[in-house]
């Protein structure tokens, strides 16, 4: 190492005035760099584990068939193109790893599979969704798939105007009775959006859509602020 | 040795059936990871957290040609760059505050989407942020993250200087450790 403990420092900051290799300190300044980048610290919500194998279930009963997608192509796995001698090292460290993406994309081939089971999982069913007199303009539908985990609901009503800062758009299940309401997840807009609930579509038949703010937990803001702007009513096939 | 995050062919290969057990395990081992880069490339967490999600399905998708006895890590990492991308593309066509009030300094507004060698860097460095100990990783982090100094740390913390130093020292040495093969020149310990 070009004078260990001078690199460390230099890493942590503590030397102003330093007798390092210029191309060592301009590393040590991306990497410095990427310390310093918030995105490197964040963590993901704690559920987003449980949403992914979840999405995995249901891609997983969706398909007994999978495409098998070409997921590592030559343009997103070829580091050795860098032309400086100092990215070339990084090629030769990076090479087995990312190379062997390269290969395994290249020679991907259609494959039959079946679930473990042999089953199909199919979508429950469809809810009709129309704007209210708020957001007279849109329109779209839910497709509801139970599985072991919950019920999922792929939501999708184009058009609805992005909400995002502290407002954000709130899904609700409400009971047939509307006496009980459940939220299922909050977005910014309706394109496309995965929503998940623990309650079944047979006694939470109704889906709305909210318009919220963000508020503090003892705040009496928290629940529906009941201006709803997408609804729709989920039909026993 | 590169200190790449491994999991057992075993796992591997029930990852291509769709067992769940074996996509948690998967996610435990990278889910951090992948969500770190996506980040990295959106600087949104709500779409850093959809295309993780995306990049652990399109990653059973194309399990079945994916040799279990090959190292995962850089898969997931090219797979989580590229569905990270297409998400920023999609965000890009739907501008919705007038460019003008966009932050000239925003990265969405400025940046190109990183190289996968940038993308494994971004993977790399997290790892290693991640092996410090906490009491370590914490002075890191507000060293770099904070910009505090090592004084206004061991006030922050109500803990003497000397300790904040020693283990900054620690971390610090760890790190270059860890990412000194990312230098130029450098090999992997």
């Amino acid at each position: 190492m070009d004078g260990e403990d001078e690199v460390i420092d230099y890493l942590s900051g503590e030397v102003t005035d330093h007798a390092l290799d210029p191309l060592l300190a301009a590393d040590l300044d991306d990497l410095n760099a990427l310390l310093a980048d918030p995105a490197l610290w964040d963590d993901p919500a704690g559920d987003l584990r449980e949403r992914v194998v979840l999405a995995v279930e249901a891609e997983v009963g969706a398909s007994a068939a999978p495409p098998v997608a070409v997921v590592a192509t030559a343009d997103s796995a070829a580091p050795g193109r860098r032309s400086t001698p100092r990215k070339k090292r990084w090629a030769a460290w990076l090479g087995p790893g990312l190379i062997g993406a390269a290969a395994a994309g290249l020679i991907a081939f259609a494959v039959t599979r079946s679930t473990d089971d042999g089953s199909q999982r199919a979508s429950d069913g469809t809810i009709e969704l129309h704007g209210t007199d708020l957001l007279p303009q849109v329109s779209g539908k839910a497709e509801v798939t139970s599985l072991q985990s919950g019920l999922w609901i792929q939501f999708d009503v184009p058009g609805m105007p992005r909400r995002e800062g502290d407002d954000f758009y709130q899904a609700w299940l409400r009971s047939a009775d509307g006496k009980l309401l459940v939220p299922i997840g909050s977005f910014h807009e309706g394109d496309h959006v995965s929503l998940w609930a623990g309650v079944s579509i047979e006694d939470f038949p109704i889906l709305t859509v909210t318009k919220e703010t963000a508020a503090a937990p003892d705040s009496p803001d928290q629940g529906s602020s009941g201006e709803v702007v997408v609804r729709g009513q989920y039909d026993e096939p | 040795m590169l200190y790449h995050r491994a999991v057992d062919p075993a796992v591997v290969t029930n990852f291509q059936r769709g067992h769940p057990d074996a996509v948690r395990e998967v996610y435990d081992t990278f889910g951090r990871l992948v969500y770190t880069v996506a980040n990295r490339i959106l600087n949104n967490r709500s779409l850093a957290e959809e295309a993780t999600q995306q990049t652990f399905v399109q990653a059973w998708r194309g399990a079945a040609s994916f040799d279990p006895n090959r190292e995962l890590g850089p898969w997931l990492a090219t797979i989580a760059r590229r569905v990270a991308i297409d998400i920023h593309r999609r965000e890009a066509r739907r501008p919705t505050v007038p460019i003008d009030s966009v932050s000239p300094t925003d990265r969405t507004l400025v940046a190109l989407p990183p190289s996968a060698e940038q993308t494994y860097e971004v993977w790399q460095v997290r790892e290693a942020i991640d092996s410090l100990p906490p009491d370590e990783r914490e002075i890191v982090r507000l060293q770099h993250l904070g910009e505090l100094t090592q004084g206004e740390i061991a006030v922050k913390l109500d803990i003497p200087l000397g300790t904040v130093k020693s283990r900054s020292h620690r971390a610090h040495k760890s790190l270059a450790i860890r990412l000194g093969h990312l230098r130029a020149g450098g090999e992997p310990e």
